[in-house]
């Protein structure tokens, strides 16, 4: 049943979100023809003005991809509560499949789907950044100059890329589950007007979590670093905060499998 | 027959409102059941609690032996009082869906019942009217080979035309073995399908009882249902 569930969400989920897709790219490389003809008229010594709204286009098409970015991501948990708080609740609760099954197919779903948005994102800075430059060489020597950063590191860059990788797949995760709980609670205490009340508690349940997030930093800060800084601490610092997130997430979830098991009343 | 549904001492409320207060019924398999009753009665939350939309205040309910769960939705099929379809999807698409989901779905049928709609299958949702849309969710309810059947108000502000499509077509798809819950305020329409009736009244079962035994007073269902809440105007 889990592969039926994630075969109809990853159907649904890719109808709404691959036209976002394409948007982003083509927003992409309008701001990236819009850069380089910035670059050239600068060049040439153009009109200010020109220059002034190409400059102006370039900007709103990095404020459009960013409105994008954000209507995707409204439109994944958009689908998630019109799953469990409007009338599809009467579908979603009369298959013959479990609470956990229901669940887990809707946030590995957006989960896939987040990962997706980001490779999206990257693709088209990459090929927005290609069209402004003009040439692959200054591309790439982005990416160098980026790189250098982990020179710091001395030759450890694969070690934290990768703790880096696995912590924002976790933190995907743990973002999914966490606002997916807050629907949950919110869908379910309020009477009426539930879509406000999941916005309400979507921000409680991230206040909360951010003072969790703030209160451990303050311990860490004051407790490890108050001496010399060593590299085992500082792997500590990002093995604790995967685990916690991680252990954030899996709370949500269980939590949310739990009320929607116990406390299911759709009224 | 085996009890196909079997209540114990439920009661649910909402906040403090008692909606059903200490339940107990036995339902054998194979019969059409009326579950009457006036507006606020506790009909459809009796229904819901049975399909596990609610949970219950106290109390138990078992659907062929089994507790409410992913277990017995294998063999409820439920129609609730609204359309419950994403809009979105194409009607070949809901049943799709259906087949994918129930194993006692009969696809074909679903085909043949919407064509006889004279519903385009291609057809979204959203571009059909809502009565067409309540019938393609009876059409899907209905091509399932379910233990147990319920059906909160079917015929429910519907025209007549329509009300007898809809009778149609739970007589032609009920199946020997398999019970009907019907919920509805409308006795006199569904009256003459109907084996067994229940009245339930101010959260409370009234009675329970046989259509042929009332039809042996030289009675219908609706006259008792009107003796039994009969309501004076207050002067």
């Amino acid at each position: 049943m889990l592969s039926r569930l994630l075969k109809y969400e990853m159907r649904g989920l890719w109808k709404s979100l691959f036209p976002m897709f394409i948007v982003i790219l083509g927003v992409s490389i309008l701001v990236g023809i819009a850069g380089r003809a910035v670059y050239i008229c600068d060049l040439n010594s153009y009109n200010g003005i020109v220059i002034g709204l190409l400059s102006g286009f370039t900007a709103l098409g990095i404020l459009g991809i960013y409105g994008v970015v954000v209507a995707s991501a409204i439109i994944i948990y958009y689908r998630f509560y019109k799953s469990v708080a409007t009338d599809e609740a009467y579908l979603t609760f009369t298959l013959p499949v479990s609470i956990k099954a229901h669940l887990f197919a809707r946030v590995i779903s957006a989960f896939v789907f987040d990962f997706l948005l980001s490779a999206v994102l990257i693709v088209s800075l990459m090929l927005g950044s290609l069209i402004a430059c003009g040439n692959i060489t200054m591309v790439f020597d982005f990416i160098i100059d980026f790189a250098d950063i982990f020179d710091i590191l001395k030759g450890r860059w694969l070690l934290y890329g990768s703790e880096i990788f696995v912590f924002g797949l976790i933190a995907s995760f743990a973002t999914i589950s966490e606002t997916y709980f807050a629907i949950v609670i919110g869908s379910m205490i309020a009477k009426k007007k539930k879509g406000g009340a999941a916005i309400l508690f979507i921000l409680l349940v991230e206040f909360v979590i951010s003072l969790i997030y703030e209160f451990s930093a303050i311990i860490i800060v004051f407790n490890m670093f108050a001496t010399s800084f060593t590299e085992a601490k500082l792997q500590f610092v990002i093995w604790f905060y995967i685990v916690l997130t991680a252990g954030l997430g899996t709370l949500a979830f269980f939590l949310s499998e739990n009320m929607l098991k116990k406390r299911l009343n759709l009224e | 027959m085996a009890n196909v549904l079997e209540i114990n001492n439920l009661s649910k409320k909402y906040g403090s409102w008692l909606a059903l207060d200490n339940i107990n019924l036995s339902v054998a398999g194979g019969k059409i059941i009326g579950l009457l009753g006036p507006n606020g009665s506790g009909k459809t939350t009796m229904l819901k609690l049975i399909a596990g939309l609610l949970t219950p205040t106290s109390g138990a309910i078992f659907v062929d032996g089994k507790p409410v769960g992913a277990e017995t939705k294998e063999i409820v099929s439920f129609l609730p009082e609204r359309t419950y379809l994403d809009p979105n999807m194409a009607v070949a698409e809901c049943i799709e869906y259906f087949a994918d989901f129930y194993k006692d779905f009969d696809s074909v049928k679903a085909m043949k019942m919407i064509a006889s709609l004279g519903v385009n299958a291609t057809s979204r949702l959203k571009t059909l009217s809502k009565g067409t849309k309540e019938k393609v969710q009876l059409v899907l309810v209905m091509s399932r080979r379910a233990k147990l059947f319920l059906l909160d108000e079917p015929i429910g502000g519907v025209d007549p035309a329509a009300r007898e499509f809809i009778m149609r077509t739970i007589l032609t798809n009920y199946q020997e073995g398999a019970t009907i819950i019907i919920s509805t305020h409308l006795i006199r329409d569904i009256e003459e399908i109907l084996d067994e009736y229940i009245f339930i009244n101010n959260n409370h079962l009234v009675s329970y009882g046989n259509v042929k035994k009332v039809h042996e007073q030289n009675k219908t269902v609706d006259e008792l249902f009107r003796e039994v809440f009969r309501c004076y105007p207050v002067y």
